[in-house]
């Protein structure tokens, strides 16, 4: 009869314990382990697995809860950035200025998400940057641009060098690069020219 | 053996649970993502456009504020499904994702594309060449690149030229 509970019990918290790991690892209790890390380009972080059916479970479920329906790297790639340069969590209680060139791909984008994984709640009209809006802004052919980004806008709300995060709390930034160029597939780390994040200042009470 | 095998029995179930729970989230989700697509008004084989991204229409997460979406479910086991998008200027893509999550099927909607459609059927069926094989139920989008309100519309409007209809 001992065993029998025993084995019982073994059976029940086996299952529970299994299963929160797995819950855990993919992202669905708390943030979970970081994956996406198998290319690091200077913080900038991706997995070329993603919608991809090779994927390993683990990238399959935190895909599933954080990037559902991402393309495939022959289309689109996903590079996510969550601190500055010096290492710092990126906070909406500090301003930063990103810049960067040319990027190797026919078109680019930066957006800001919150801890959710959602835009931030705010009514900007300011959520992204991308090379449209450096083009416009005079960086044709693989000029540099740079934009900022901050809770307040520095000039007007119709600056498209300005993305807000307001309201985004500690956010990440997402480069999208659309139809990559085959050298970024083969080796994005030599590709890539990474943006860079530098903060500028931050309010009372923040580092 | 009153302990070791509890032991094993508790270390089997903990890989058993956490193997069973890990494969289980993609399709757990995507399902839930055709119940929010369904209760949203997106009806089975049809292409429906989505509003402008902003904080406040978003309802996936993550989403590209420059891109124009549309959106169509479907279900090989109704059966065989034709789906194809016009081209246009910019950039743009049609993708078909299973019920796993996976990015299937990938077309290019660019000015250079001859991207003329895909069939979509179950693997039983599918003696079609150039026919995609896809068990049960997907999900196609449609992303064109639209970072002003302009582009947005007039991606918005190419729409209703997009097809998703079930073959008889």
């Amino acid at each position: 009869m001992q065993m029998v509970l025993r084995l019982i019990v073994a059976i029940i918290f086996g299952l529970n314990l299994g299963a929160l790991s797995a819950l855990w690892f993919g992202g669905l209790i708390d943030s979970g382990p970081k994956i996406g890390n198998a290319i690091d380009a200077d913080g900038w972080r991706s997995d070329w697995s993603i919608g991809s059916e090779n994927a390993n479970p683990y990238v399959r479920a935190r895909v599933a809860r954080n990037g559902l329906m991402g393309l495939r790297k022959e289309e689109a790639v996903y590079f996510i950035k969550t601190e500055d340069q010096s290492g710092t969590r990126l906070t909406e209680d500090c301003d930063y200025r990103v810049s960067g060139g040319a990027m190797p791909a026919a078109w680019w984008s930066i957006t800001l998400y919150d801890a959710d994984n959602r835009l931030p709640m705010n009514e900007d009209a300011a959520l992204s940057f991308d090379q449209t809006k450096a083009e416009r802004l005079g960086a044709g052919g693989g000029a540099n641009w740079s934009f900022m980004i901050s809770s307040t806008a520095l000039a007007d709300g119709a600056d498209p060098a300005w993305v807000s995060s307001r309201a985004g709390g500690a956010f990440d930034l997402t480069l999208r690069l659309y139809q990559p160029s085959a050298e970024l597939l083969d080796d994005p780390v030599a590709a890539l020219t990474p943006p860079i994040i530098e903060r500028l200042s931050c309010g009372e009470g923040s580092d | 053996m009153r302990i070791i095998l509890p032991v094993i029995v508790f270390v089997f179930c903990i890989v058993l649970g956490h193997s069973l729970v890990i494969n289980g989230i993609p399709g757990f989700i995507m399902g839930k993502a055709h119940q929010t697509f369904e209760a949203q008004g997106v009806p089975e084989t049809q292409w429906v456009g989505s509003p402008r991204q902003s904080p406040q229409t978003q309802r996936i997460v993550r989403p590209s504020p420059d891109l124009a979406y549309a959106v169509c479910r479907f279900d090989t086991t109704s059966g065989s499904v034709f789906i194809s998008a016009p081209t246009w200027d910019g950039y743009g893509s049609l993708s078909i994702f299973n019920d796993q999550t996976d990015n299937v099927f990938v077309a290019d909607l660019g000015p250079n594309s001859d991207f003329t459609g895909i069939e979509v059927r179950r693997p039983a069926e599918n003696s079609v060449q150039d026919a995609l094989t896809l068990d049960g139920r997907g999900i196609a989008i449609i992303r064109r690149l639209a970072p002003q309100q302009d582009t947005y519309e007039a991606a918005s409007a190419l729409v209703a030229e997009a097809v998703c209809r079930s073959i008889e």
